[in-house]
């Protein structure tokens, strides 16, 4: 089953996560030469909020869906967009059972306990069928931030790769700055030395998991391909990395400064957004999720109250007021991207947000319900159009809503999750 | 409020479905049946519908199995069956509804048979999946090879995904996870193998009143004179602000208004004499703490003595007689324990600590004084104190001086350095010599299993490499060693069956088992050898084994994590606590609430007593936090010991304990239902069904102050929720007597809005008398919380068993599964023939075939 050969090893990853690295970056080479004549690309931005919203409050009139409806105090911030994004009602996912876990499923909608004896299961992430696609041609094949801790997110992270593994996150935005712009001092010859060596590194816990294997039992051969499979990973981003040394780091045309490690919470939200608008213009990776920080932003509002107890409001008038204004916070800093997405332009005269699909919402919706999750929509990367209350039917699976998102895009996909098609209303004018 | 407690029971059921069993189908068959009368209501109520004929929504309950279990599609079913009545969606609206008994006994059924049946289609068969090392146990590993604890934070925590931590089939592995464990064992390979020089031990006192005292007194001249330039600009019209120093009008208003408060507080300060020879600890400006430095400690680690001269006003109360010490930044530090100062400001008295600091720790000795580790606490209770004395709050200990001396080893370089570079024979060259490290230290990390020669080989060749482009010899072999403990031979605990039969385990693999289960980390020498002997399976060797391992401190670590996982701890610190309503109830508090139940079985395992004292018994095990607490007087030391509880006492035995009763709380008020079946689950192991999810908002009674019996009865209105509730609130109520943080209370005082912390006045309330009669699901009758309670002691049969069932998930590694029904009776019956102690269930099960067997 496991070929002593890295070389083998490497041919089959390739079949498994689709890079056929040469070609794409070839083509990139000559298209970015060119890149007045291509189209821009498309992008997928998803925002997890953890622990929901305030339901009374988040949630326009459900007997005024469509276009007609007033927009409600918890999106107030974002009136003057009214025209540029989707709310919906009754999104939700079918085998979600955590009440504590917000992004854990949100972008999988997988049964956590799908395999019998197993407490734990989970399944690909939207965003990674996109990067899938997406990502061959960017140095990043998906960029993540994880803004504070598991609290109201659940375990692991919003994105899950083909395995049901988490892709962990980085931390603060300090690290996505260095990460897309600080340039690399080291010599290639160096840098190319250190890529060799990890191969080697990982070549050699290689040997070691081959010489374990035999003589295991079926159900304990699946658990130790886990590692095969987490050093193949590896390998493939190592190859890429080597793909993309001597290509240089581009810097937008008004570059972001360099962001503080001490901003927490609002600041350190608005840094994120400003970061992936400087990742897009460069084309450095197409694909991006971010667990919005839970307490620190909280705190940064001026409210005592830890996320969680935020959570349970229902009953109490001043955590009810704190989670509204939570809302709205988060509704201004989504306006403000909206604005910046709008003006920042293309190379063919688009704008970023004709080519963005943003997603802010959760798997929970206010203390640990899981019904009618809070999804709102912006962007045009899809061809969604907008200004539209959707009040769907109960129960509609919000893998509807990825698998959207995903052949709106231009995702060849024939099926997400637990979708049962396309959400048609969001391709038709209003 | 009443929607969150609903739906927390959702969540610890949900939990205990994937580890436990109800013991309700102990002798019944091995089938999730739903009894043939329910087939009635299917027909009276469903068949228009969903007969063979129309089968709506591909549903045909006329051709739906009555055996739930039969295979996962006719579960589903059944399942979707359940969520629809439970949701109020079916029947529909427009037809019939189903007479409120009927529905209530038909979900009564549906639920308990689907626990049944998941647990039925979910089973193994006795499979143990290969077991990856969790955080814990890759700690205590590291330990017993490097000779210190090194830090693991950067690695997952591994729980999170249900079920206990040791479950294999639940412990995967990503590719962040590689870079994690190679990065966390080099940072880690690099301070074991450092050349850093023993430091001498030194005595450094640190004055408190050169750095807090003067900057009060600095203060206090900085705002008067700030004040009187305010006052004199506010006194005149002429010139502007910026002659007297301010940048407006605004700014200088502010500065002679605040600028008074907080003089008040310093001058309260400065004018005590003590201010002048020591320091006082307090809050200040609302929720600033003050923090005394001790020097920076390098990176040796290593025991230390820490004195403290100081000491409390006298009548100030117990719990503010504290310190708080730890290692770390000014602001960020770890918190390594508290000490209860013994003198007063008048007569200070030198109080001494031993800590002992890991190598690696970096930072200061940082000591503050206890307090609210929430800022909004802080600010909340200094805003109620200022409403009282016009300042906020006053003292209560003075610091003379500080003491810090050491660091002190017991060995020097530690013993474990030795073991990892032992010298270069005269007769090998570096090559020999870097293969034999190698190679004995790779033997080491894979519990005995040999290495394969290629993956030596190539350790070998990276060796070679590093060397040869100038890298030292130590620095080559971090890089070969940090590899090995990120392989899968490190990593996994291997077991291989050589065949699809299942096998016996050899000696060595046993002994592997056995350390990891009572210890979380890999056999000692003296297991070691036993293993190789050969004599380990033989009963009375195995026995002798585990008795030595469990009398062990590094059997705490077992302890630990199994009765935090076992008993749900993890809801422990879920709410942060309103401070106005429970102003004892402080995160040492909270600390020392979980150690105590840890204490507490330790002791009982110890001592040989009965399984069965956990819950009822007339001792305790407290520190002098917790018997501050609950008004224990003459208990000094932060260990914990056995302190004798009158014959009235409500505590002793779990039910006493704090923690499960702040388990029962959301941090304002308790919610029975929460403990309720907190009590069914743990103690009577007759845990209730998954409540139905999504259950709609009952807020209506939101601003009304409901004593608890009047706002849980709520569950009772609807049958779908009233099937469960009914047998879950009744304990509830029994342990009203209960605050949400635990203490005893004769009357129970209800906030209309008991949740915000922004006013520092309490809301309205109200004061109810408590009502704990009540009965339990079998029939027991009982008056008040001391008959409930033994009542309960009375199941002690059932609360083994529970145990049992939570103990072989833990110790195999896998959820407990239906065929485990007899595994689980020999070991309560065996237990039960000696008493039910503890180590008897553990000696029962390490003897079992089970255990012997991949």
């Amino acid at each position: 089953m496991y070929q002593p050969n890295r070389r083998a090893f490497l041919g089959s990853s390739i079949a498994f996560i689709a890079l056929p690295f040469l070609e794409s970056f070839g083509y990139r080479r000559f298209s970015s030469a060119a890149s007045a004549v291509s189209a821009s690309p498309k992008r997928m931005i998803f925002l997890g909020m953890g622990y929901g919203v305030t339901t009374e409050a988040w949630y326009p009139d459900a007997n005024t869906p469509g276009v007609d409806y007033e927009i409600p105090e918890s999106l107030r911030p974002l009136a003057k967009h009214k025209q540029d994004f989707t709310v919906f009602q009754n999104l939700e996912h079918a085998n979600s059972r955590d009440g504590h876990s917000g992004s854990t499923f949100w972008l999988t909608g997988a049964d956590r306990y799908a395999i019998p004896g197993q407490s734990f299961h989970n399944t690909i992430s939207a965003d990674q069928v996109a990067a899938a696609q997406f990502g061959n041609e960017t140095r990043y094949t998906s960029l993540h931030l994880n803004g504070g801790d598991d609290n109201g997110h659940g375990p692991g992270s919003l994105s899950w790769n083909r395995q049901g593994k988490p892709i962990g996150g980085m931390p603060h935005p300090v690290a996505m700055y260095h990460k897309l712009f600080s340039s690399d001092t080291m010599p290639l010859a160096e840098r190319q030395a250190l890529l060799a060596d990890d191969r080697s590194a990982l070549d050699t816990v290689l040997s070691d998991a081959r010489s374990i294997t035999k003589g295991l039992t079926k159900t304990d051969k699946d658990k130790v391909n886990e590692y095969f499979q987490s050093i193949r990973e590896i390998e493939v981003r190592i190859a890429k990395d080597e793909k993309w040394l001597n290509v240089p780091k581009r810097t937008p045309a008004n570059p972001v400064q360099e962001p503080a490690s001490s901003l927490e919470g609002i600041p350190e939200v608005e840094m994120a957004y400003d970061l992936m608008i400087a990742a897009m213009q460069v084309d450095a990776s197409r694909v991006f999720t971010y667990r919005l920080p839970g307490d620190s932003f909280v705190s940064s509002l001026g409210s005592n109250y830890s996320v969680h107890n935020l959570s349970h409001h229902p009953g109490s008038p001043e955590r009810t007021r704190d989670s509204i204004l939570r809302d709205q916070k988060n509704a201004e800093l989504l306006a403000g991207f909206i604005d910046k997405l709008k003006a920042s332009k293309e190379p063919d005269g688009s704008s970023l947000y004709d080519q963005v699909t943003v997603t802010l919402g959760s798997n929970l919706r206010t203390v640990h319900s899981l019904d009618n999750c809070p999804t709102l929509v912006t962007g045009g990367g899809a061809g969604f159009h907008h200004g539209r209350h959707l009040v769907m039917e109960k129960k509609t699976p919000l893998c509807n809503l990825w698998l959207s998102i995903l052949r709106g895009s231009g995702v060849q996909t024939d099926s997400f999750g637990d979708a049962t098609g396309v959400i048609d209303e969001l391709f038709q004018a209003p | 409020m009443i929607r969150s407690t609903i739906s927390m029971i959702a969540l610890a059921c949900v939990a205990i479905g994937c580890n436990s069993v109800s013991g309700q189908q102990t002798h019944t068959s091995s089938q999730a049946i739903m009894p043939e009368k329910h087939a009635a209501v299917l027909r009276q109520y469903c068949f228009d519908c969903h007969d063979a004929a129309s089968a709506e929504g591909n549903l045909n309950l006329e051709d739906l199995s009555m055996q739930i279990s039969q295979d996962i599609p006719t579960a589903e079913w059944w399942s979707k069956v359940l969520a629809a009545i439970n949701a109020g969606e079916m029947p529909p609206m427009d037809a019939e509804p189903i007479a409120d008994q009927q529905k209530a006994d038909f979900l009564a059924d549906l639920s308990v048979q689907m626990v049944k049946a998941r647990n039925i289609l979910s089973d193994s068969g006795g499979e143990i999946t290969v077991r990856r090392l969790n955080r814990r146990e890759y700690q205590n590993t590291l330990n017993s090879l490097l000779g210190f604890r090194p830090d693991v934070s950067r690695l997952p925590a591994d729980d999170g995904t249900g079920g206990f931590d040791t479950a294999g089939a639940s412990l995967f592995f990503s590719a962040d996870q590689f870079e994690q464990y190679r990065a966390t064992a080099t940072t880690a390979l690099k301070i074991a193998l450092s050349d850093r020089k023993k430091p001498q031990p030194q005595v450094h006192r640190v004055e408190p009143e050169q750095t807090i005292s003067a900057e009060f007194f600095e203060q206090e001249k900085a705002l008067m004179d700030n004040i009187s330039r305010a006052e004199a600009f506010l006194a005149q019209s002429e010139k502007p602000p910026q002659d007297f120093g301010f940048r407006d009008v605004a700014h200088a208003t502010k500065q002679a208004s605040r600028g008074k408060i907080h003089l008040k507080q310093v001058r309260d300060y400065t004018r005590r004499p003590e201010a002048a020879d020591g320091a006082f600890l307090i809050r200040f400006a609302g929720h600033k703490r003050q923090t005394i430095s001790g020097p920076e400690t390098g990176a040796t680690g290593g025991r230390y003595v820490l004195r403290i001269r100081a000491g409390a006003y006298e009548g100030s109360p117990q719990r503010q007689r504290y310190l708080e010490y730890g290692v770390g930044g000014r602001k960020e530090y770890t918190v390594l324990g508290r000490v209860k100062l013994k003198g007063t400001v008048a007569e200070p008295y030198v109080v001494e600590v031993p800590v002992e600091l890991q190598p690696g720790s970096s930072g200061a000795f940082q000591f503050r004084w206890r307090d609210y580790q929430e800022q909004s606490s802080r600010f909340i209770t200094s805003q109620i104190l200022k409403a009282e004395n016009g300042i906020g709050q006053l003292p209560v200990v003075w610091v003379d001086w500080v003491e810090v001396e050491g660091p002190y080893f017991d060995q020097w370089p530690n013993p474990a350095k030795a073991k990892l570079l032992p010298p270069k024979r005269a007769d090998e060259d570096s090559t020999a010599y870097a293969q034999r490290l190698i190679e004995s230290f790779a033997k080491r990390a894979f519990r005995g299993r040999p290495p394969s020669s290629e993956f030596i080989d190539r350790l070998l060749t990276r060796y070679q490499d590093r060397r040869k482009s100038g890298k030292g010899h130590v620095e080559s072999i971090i890089d070969s060693y940090a590899l090995i403990l990120s392989a899968p031979s490190f990593l996994y605990m291997l077991e291989p069956r050589g065949s699809e039969h299942p096998k016996r385990l050899s000696d060595q693999e046993l002994a592997v088992r056995l350390a990891y289960f009572l210890w979380n980390a890999p056999p000692d020498d003296e297991l070691d050898a036993v293993a190789s002997s050969g004599t380990l399976s033989q009963p009375e060797v195995l026995r002798a084994q585990t008795a030595r391992l469990l009398s062990d401190p590094r059997s705490d670590s077992f302890i630990s994590s199994f009765a935090h996982q076992w008993l749900d701890m993890v809801r422990l610190d879920m709410f942060d606590f309103d401070a106005r309503l429970h102003p004892e109830f402080d995160s040492a508090v909270r600390a020392s609430a979980r150690q105590e139940v840890y204490a507490t079985i330790r002791h009982i395992m110890d001592e040989k007593l009965s399984l069965g004292t956990l819950l009822k018994t007339d001792f305790v095990m407290i520190n002098d936090v917790l018997a501050d607490f609950y008004g224990m007087p003459g208990v000094e030391g932060d260990h914990f010991r056995r302190v004798s509880v009158p014959a009235g006492s409500p505590r002793g035995g779990l039910l006493g304990t704090a923690a499960v009763h702040v388990i029962g709380s959301d941090g304002s008020r308790s919610v029975p239902a929460v403990r309720g079946a907190w009590v069914l689950t743990h103690l009577l192991h007759d845990p209730p069904p998954p409540p139905p999810a999504n259950i709609p908002q009952l807020s209506r009674f939101s601003g009304e102050a409901l004593r608890g019996r009047d706002l849980q009865s709520i569950h009772q209105e609807e049958p779908q929720c009233a099937q469960c509730h009914r047998r879950i609130d009744p304990i509830g109520f029994g342990l009203e007597n209960f605050s949400a943080a635990g203490r005893w209370r004769d009357k129970d005082t209800v906030y209309v809005d008991s949740s915000g912390t922004k006013k520092s006045n309490l809301p309205e309330s109200h004061v109810f008398d408590i009502d704990p009669s009540g009965t339990l699901p079998r029939g027991e009758a009982f008056e008040n919380y001391y008959e409930l309670r033994d009542a309960i002691a009375g199941y002690d049969d059932a609360f083994a068993r529970g145990f049992t069932e939570h103990l072989i998930a833990y110790a195999l590694g896998r959820p407990y599964a239906i065929s485990d029904h007899n595994l689980a009776s020999d070991i309560t019956q065996q237990a039960s023939e000696s008493g039910n102690r503890i180590d008897a269930f553990i000696h029962a099960l390490v003897q079992s075939e089970t255990f012997h067997t991949k």
